[in-house]
């Protein structure tokens, strides 16, 4: 901080800031308005943050040491009967159309974007093409993202991306039942907003007693399905005897969860599917839990091709580095904008931030990116189309796939990340296409030191070369076929 | 081998009580937990042990029979639960079962085993813990006057945790310290006293086969955060500068803690995620029937409290209980 008689002014003995000066410079969520960035030199108020960061922790604590009091279902809401279910699958049953595919995830994959919707988007369209009737189910939550009250789960229903309407879990597993289809095969993206030991009566449901269950990310380890202890930081899945487990806000409820998910893979032949290698050995390395089988299945894959058409970047232009996505800090969020305070000013360098919402963070070129159904490739091209070089990727947990990093070098811009990113790391070192880093420090060095630009000119000289090509995979049809 | 441990403290402090003894208890489900109570329940609370992680209790009649009431009379809440420290001691190490005692105060959570220290006394006869082993930086003022100069004042040993064997060596320390206690145990650092603590200073000069226990793990609190850093290493055992954290003192828990924590552990988040695990756990073992501040001995029977210039004036006129009979029950109860 430059002005540090400006300090005097605003900021406490204890160095927190004075109320008015907090109004002045700070929205509500604690990061800095506009002229707070200008006026404050562009260094977030390490004090502040920490007593937001303080703050949170221990809501945290308290929340889930409540007893929180599930809504009862709104009186309008029409709950389908096993009867009604049944008829209404049954339309789409036919000679060709018997195989049933039940897939099962934490919310509607048509209404929310994110990597795991995305997908079973793709293995919707794969499963119907191949003849099955691909039945999604999904927990119905209330506006607070809470189930609704009572043991069995109001789930909404979804069939060949057609809504089928909204029942009680042991309803649609009486109406599967009485279909007698033989042909009957289910697919867990996720397991979250569900009563597991209820699960078990659907997965009971088919003829082998079995499953497949992704692991899009560590939910069958962890209710903190990030493994992110006290939401601060990866705890690498320790024991739950562990200081750092026991020390966990999420400590309880991990005890009760892995109970049920023991008890889930005991009673069922569960097929493990991870969407990358290092996912799948993580996991088997921090479970005790037992699968049928394991398989790793990739939602995308890269193509390297000589480039048809030569292009040449202009070599004077600035370093473009960029921020994808959700501005969150498990993404990265902080990090970045501590590089754009510390680096915007140089004129080698340009940043920019791709996502829905405006992040106003000063010195940053915002880029509006909404990933739709129509658009799914939106990201990518917004990426090739502002010549990005960098994508600064810094999640703070091994990522199980990371479709934003198959965006970015999709986008042909190279990627910068940390050693502990997981599946992004693991891409990096395969395609040579970015570098891994072992710390935040060498993260700044990277940029004081100039070697991004060298990384840069790198990238350029590969855009000149080579084009990528993105297949995607068709996920679980990969290993499930008609009987 | 039989290790007991014990910690004193009025009802108010019971929730922080409760959660060392649970976490004592974690790490060593065979030690024997004392609860020394230097208080009286309030109505309608009830003190079950079958329903706590104590094993046994006492109380400061048992210690100190009829001069009870005179005595704690002259004595603030911090004197009176630091004093009975001693005579507890001595109590405890006359069951014929004991080999090794440990104290602990109420504010202290255990997080790895104490092993360690047990074996230190196969060697050793007295254990204590300094609050810092290491200097702060010549030009940070502010860490000096609140750690340093504070020890200084108030005694370089924390005596928030002490540890015995039941040598005849440790037997005459503990003689010696109750004796002391039980006449010069205040809160009067200008006149070179404060509680049972600065005594403390003279046990290395006094008795032989004392263990000044450096390492980080042991009495981690706000007064040496400035120079220990919390992490967990891949299995998830927390850390003091690379060794594992044992046990971790959460002095004045309120806004002073937060200051000071903030103030000395700094972006440290694991400390940060300590406190509020801590404040937590003791709003779980919170009970709703014992008031805010209660202690049964702070206040007249007419329920008025009693000024510490009342105690001040009653403990340094000792022989006026003795000339007015009347007031051997200070409290007019």
């Amino acid at each position: 901080m430059k002005l540090a008689w400006f300090q005097w002014i605003y900021l406490k003995k204890n160095l927190t800031v004075r109320p008015l000066f907090r109004i002045i410079f700070y929205k509500k969520n604690g990061t800095l308005r506009k002229i707070g960035t200008m006026i404050l030199d562009q260094e977030p108020l390490k004090t502040s943050d920490l007593d937001r960061k303080i703050t949170i922790l221990r809501k945290l604590f308290q929340e889930k040491n409540q007893h929180q009091r599930a809504s009862d279902p709104p009186p309008f809401l029409e709950l389908l009967n096993p009867a009604e279910l049944k008829s209404r699958i049954k339309i789409f049953l036919n000679e060709t159309h018997s195989a049933i595919l039940i897939s099962v995830s934490h919310d509607d994959y048509r209404k929310i974007t994110g990597g795991v919707q995305i997908c079973i988007r793709r293995e919707e369209q794969a499963a119907r093409k191949e003849g099955f009737i691909y039945l999604h189910v999904s927990p119905l939550r209330d506006a607070d993202g809470q189930n609704y009250a009572g043991p069995d789960t109001i789930v909404s229903v979804v069939i060949n991306g057609s809504d089928l309407g909204c029942t009680r879990l042991s309803s649609l597993i009486l109406a599967v039942r009485d279909l007698k289809q033989t042909d009957i095969q289910i697919i867990i993206h996720h397991l979250l907003g569900f009563n597991i030991n209820q699960l078990s009566n659907l997965i009971q449901t088919t003829e082998e007693n079995s499953c497949i269950l992704w692991l899009h990310d560590f939910y069958t380890i962890c209710p903190s399905y990030k493994l992110s202890r006290n939401d601060t930081g990866f705890c690498h899945a320790p024991a739950i005897e562990s200081n750092a487990c026991q020390l966990c806000a999420y400590k309880n409820e991990r005890v009760q969860h892995s109970a049920q998910v023991q008890s889930f893979f005991v009673n069922h032949k569960v097929k493990i599917v991870a969407p990358s290698n290092h996912t799948l050995n993580f996991w088997i390395s921090k479970s005790n839990l037992k699968p049928s089988s394991c398989h790793v299945i990739s939602h995308q894959k890269l193509e390297i091709l000589p480039r048809k058409n030569k292009v040449i970047l202009s070599p004077t232009q600035s370093v473009r580095v960029a921020y994808l996505g959700y501005l969150i800090e498990s993404k990265g969020w902080p990090i970045f904008q501590k590089l754009v305070s510390e680096f915007a000013k140089k004129s080698e360098y340009k940043f920019y931030v791709f996502c829905k919402n405006n992040p106003n963070f000063f010195n940053v070129n915002w880029i509006n990116v909404t990933v739709t159904k129509e658009n799914a490739d939106a990201m990518m091209n917004e990426i090739a189309k502002n010549e990005i070089d960098i994508a600064i990727l810094w999640p703070n947990w091994p990522e199980t796939f990371s479709l934003t990093a198959f965006e970015a070098l999709g986008g042909s811009a190279f990627i910068v990340t940390n050693s502990s990113s997981g599946n992004i790391a693991d891409i990096i070192r395969e395609t040579g296409r970015g570098v891994v880093l072992d710390s935040e420090r060498a993260l700044v060095d990277l940029f004081s030191s100039g070697a991004i630009v060298q990384l840069a000119e790198k990238r350029r000289q590969d855009y000149f070369e080579n084009e990528i090509a993105e297949k995607n995979s068709s996920l679980s049809l990969n290993i499930i076929h008609r009987k | 081998m039989k290790i007991h441990a014990y910690t004193s403290f009025t009802f108010c402090y019971l929730n922080r009580a409760r959660v060392l003894a649970k976490t004592l208890r974690q790490q060593h489900p065979d030690w024997v937990i004392w609860a020394v109570i230097v208080d009286c329940p309030p109505a309608g609370f009830e003190f079950d042990l079958s329903k706590e992680d104590f094993d046994r209790v006492i109380t400061v009649e048992m210690l100190l029979g009829e001069l009870t009431n005179p005595w704690l009379f002259g004595h603030d809440i911090v004197e009176a639960c630091t004093a009975v420290k001693a005579h507890a001691l001595q109590h405890i190490m006359a069951q014929p079962e004991v080999e090794k005692v440990f104290y602990f105060d109420p504010d202290i959570a255990v997080f790895n085993s104490m092993g360690e220290v047990v074996d230190l006394l196969d060697h050793y006869n007295i254990v204590v813990t300094p609050h810092q082993v290491e200097p702060e930086l010549a030009n940070e003022n502010q860490a000096i006057i609140d750690n340093e100069i504070c020890s200084l004042q108030t005694g370089i040993f924390n005596l928030g945790f002490l540890a015995v064997n039941k040598s005849p060596e440790a037997q005459k320390f503990v003689q010696w310290w109750a004796d002391r206690l039980f006449s010069f145990c205040h809160d009067r650092t200008d006149l070179g006293l404060f509680v049972d603590q600065k005594w403390c200073n003279l046990i290395p000069c006094f008795f032989e086969g004392v263990k000044v226990l450096r390492n980080p793990g042991y009495n981690v609190a706000s007064w040496n955060l400035s120079k220990r850093k919390m992490a967990y290493d891949e299995n998830g055992q927390a850390q003091i500068n690379n060794q594992p954290l044992r046990f971790f003192h959460f002095t004045k828990l309120g806004p002073t803690g937060d200051v000071m924590t903030k103030r000395y552990a700094r972006d440290n988040m694991e400390i940060h995620e300590l406190w509020a695990w801590y404040c937590q756990e003791v709003a779980n073992a919170t009970d709703p029937l014992i008031p805010n501040g209660w202690w049964y001995y702070g206040i007249y029977s007419d329920g008025s409290a009693i000024e510490k210039s009342s105690r001040v004036l009653y403990r340094n006129k000792n022989n006026l209980a003795k000339h007015l009979p009347q007031l051997s029950n200070p409290f007019n109860r």
